[in-house]
């Protein structure tokens, strides 16, 4: 029984603390069975229908038109939306005491984190593929690599909101937490220039908002960083917006995180 | 015998201790503020193959000095050791499991997917034999929320399962099952114990530790009061329960006499909690102090509440 006890045990030391295909498969099934996930695909749909073709008069963009603009704003909404509330079922989590569950165990709390995120980012990608279908029926016009890259960052992008999903999570309750995301993420999603073209004062607000990176990134290869009124937002600013928003929310996430794992 | 005082640990780590905790103290701010120790100072060695019953009140600090033992709480001072390491280390690589009190399922899941999505995290385990060891095989499809308690307990105890652990600590497995579950889990948790794996278990239920322990470890205020086998426990426990119609200045009396540990008034009788019935029984009839005089021999539950009352008031243990 020793040698068979020792040989296991050195295969218990799992790689990639823990994390593992056959855990991160139950942990999207437990995210698709979600009655909410309903609202998450639909809202954005419904949104990029309702928006697209609000163009303002003097809308002209160098690579596509301005279908396309509101494809990718309503992707990176969808995106993130999607994400935030996919990352703050970890409220559920916490106040089950699986959380703890999972601190005994082989999964490393960076692991554990990873998942999270990993998971809400693929969750994610289902508003982007609607929002995308879409868009190609009701006459996006873009160069290839528009429709890739804005596409492709929208995505990609949902990371920053899986990172506030799971600070939100574990700083609220879970029944409130259930109404979270929808109220900030529009919200954030209106000062982040997703739906309405911002100028002026309010673009300037708008520049230091969490959704105004990502959305600018995303955009960045059909505007060149330009608005409809012409103001110009750099590829570096926005980069720095995303990664700054990432790193707080991120930081904000794993303190929680920290404070969490024990009984109270 | 019973020792009073933190049992001596030895200067050499020997690795046949699974557990070893050295004058661990822990503090915690209760809601106005002040600073109190829930475990004040547990000294305990657990050795390979034990099986070890941590009995204590709500409150003692069974449940903090569990925490600390699984490293899920750090202690303030002393240290823990699981199997001559950190206690993260050996929880992480799954040579020790927990079942605690409650929660840390996910009500949404069902029984078999908990156990396999749990199973992935160990490389090599086999949550078919674990389902069946633990007597889950039939609720495989059932989710969570819609198991019993004594349900939910037993997935538990199939999670611990899984890794193959050389220590199992349960934090009160029983605590809200009835009879019949009650009895079940044992059995399962039996048949492993027998497989020489060691288990420590924090209980209410007094007849728990005696028919399933080979040593009982009583905690009172975050110290240790008493600590030995359950006969041994049991003996230096033994006395009865005298109760009588006594005059209220007799009663005083009596209560200080060394024949009386204790002393309750209930129902107008006075119940004084004796080692040596029989000359309490003369003494209440020689000098007419008492009448409708009964004797009754005392539960190991009410052993437990003399033995955590007195090392209340005498700030320390059992004599």
């Amino acid at each position: 029984m020793s040698a068979a006890t020792s040989s296991a045990r050195a295969a218990r030391t799992s790689p990639l603390g823990g994390v593992n295909p056959v855990f991160i498969g139950y942990e999207l099934r437990r995210r698709f069975n979600r009655q909410t996930t309903i609202f998450t695909l639909l809202l954005p749909a419904v949104l990029y229908l309702a928006l697209f073709r609000t163009a303002p008069d003097d809308a002209t963009l160098p690579h596509g038109n301005f279908a396309a603009w509101m494809m990718t704003g309503i992707a990176v909404y969808g995106a993130a939306t999607a994400a935030v509330s996919s990352s703050a079922t970890i409220s559920v989590e916490k106040a089950s005491g699986w959380m703890r569950t999972m601190a005994l165990s082989p999964l490393s709390p960076p692991g554990y984190l990873f998942v999270k995120v990993l998971s809400s980012v693929v969750m994610a990608a289902v508003p982007v593929a609607i929002v995308g279908v879409l868009g190609a029926f009701t006459g996006v016009r873009a160069t290839a690599a528009v429709w890739v890259t804005s596409l492709l960052v929208a995505w990609l992008g949902a990371a920053v909101f899986a990172a506030l999903g799971i600070f939100l999570g574990l700083a609220l309750k879970p029944e409130t937490v259930m109404h979270m995301p929808g109220l900030t993420m529009t919200a954030l999603a209106f000062l982040g220039n997703l739906f309405i073209p911002l100028s002026g004062t309010m673009l300037e607000i708008s520049r230091y908002s969490p959704m105004f990176g990502v959305s600018t990134l995303a955009r960045y290869s059909l505007t060149d960083g330009y608005s409809f009124r012409g103001e110009h937002s750099s590829l570096a600013m926005a980069a720095v917006n995303t990664a700054a928003w990432f790193a707080a929310f991120a930081f904000m996430a794993v303190r929680r995180f920290r404070k969490s794992t024990g009984r109270g | 015998m019973i020792t009073s005082r933190p049992r001596p640990v030895s200067e050499e780590v020997t690795s046949s201790d699974a557990v070893r905790l050295s004058s661990v103290v822990k503090r915690f701010t209760d809601a106005k503020g002040q600073r109190f120790s829930a475990v004040d100072g547990i000294d305990l060695r657990i050795r390979r193959g034990e099986v070890l019953a941590f009995l204590g009140p709500n409150g003692a600090g069974k449940t903090t000095t569990i925490d600390m033992l699984l490293g899920l709480t750090r202690p303030d001072e002393g240290s823990v050791e699981l199997f001559g390491g950190e206690p993260e280390r050996a929880v992480r690589s799954g040579r020790v499991a927990a079942v605690l009190q409650s929660g840390g399922l996910l009500p949404d899941l069902t029984v078999e997917a908990t156990v396999r999505m749990l199973g992935s995290l160990h490389p090599g385990s086999d949550a078919d034999t674990v389902l069946v060891r633990a007597g889950l095989d039939r609720l495989r499809g059932r989710r969570v929320a819609e198991c019993s308690g004594g349900e939910q307990q037993r997935l538990r105890f199939a999670l611990a399962l899984l890794s193959g652990p050389e220590l199992l600590v349960l934090d009160e497995p029983t605590a809200g099952m009835d009879v019949v579950a009650r009895r079940e889990f044992w059995a399962a948790v039996r048949e492993d114990a027998e497989r020489g794996m060691t288990v420590m278990f924090a209980t209410h239920y007094m007849e728990e530790a005696d028919r399933f322990a080979d040593r009982v470890v009583m905690i009172d205020r975050g110290r240790v009061v008493a600590d030995g086998s359950v006969s041994e426990v049991r003996s230096a426990l033994s006395g009865r329960t005298v109760s009588a119609l006594v005059r209220e200045e007799d009663a005083a009396e009596l209560t200080r006499s060394p024949l009386v540990r204790s002393c309750a008034l209930r129902g107008g009788r006075y119940h004084f909690d004796t080692p040596d019935s029989d000359a309490l029984l003369r003494l209440l009839v020689e000098r007419r102090l008492g009448t409708e005089i009964e004797v009754t021999p005392r539960s190991l539950e009410e052993a437990f509440m003399t033995i955590t009352a007195s090392g209340r008031t005498a700030g320390e243990g059992v004599r």
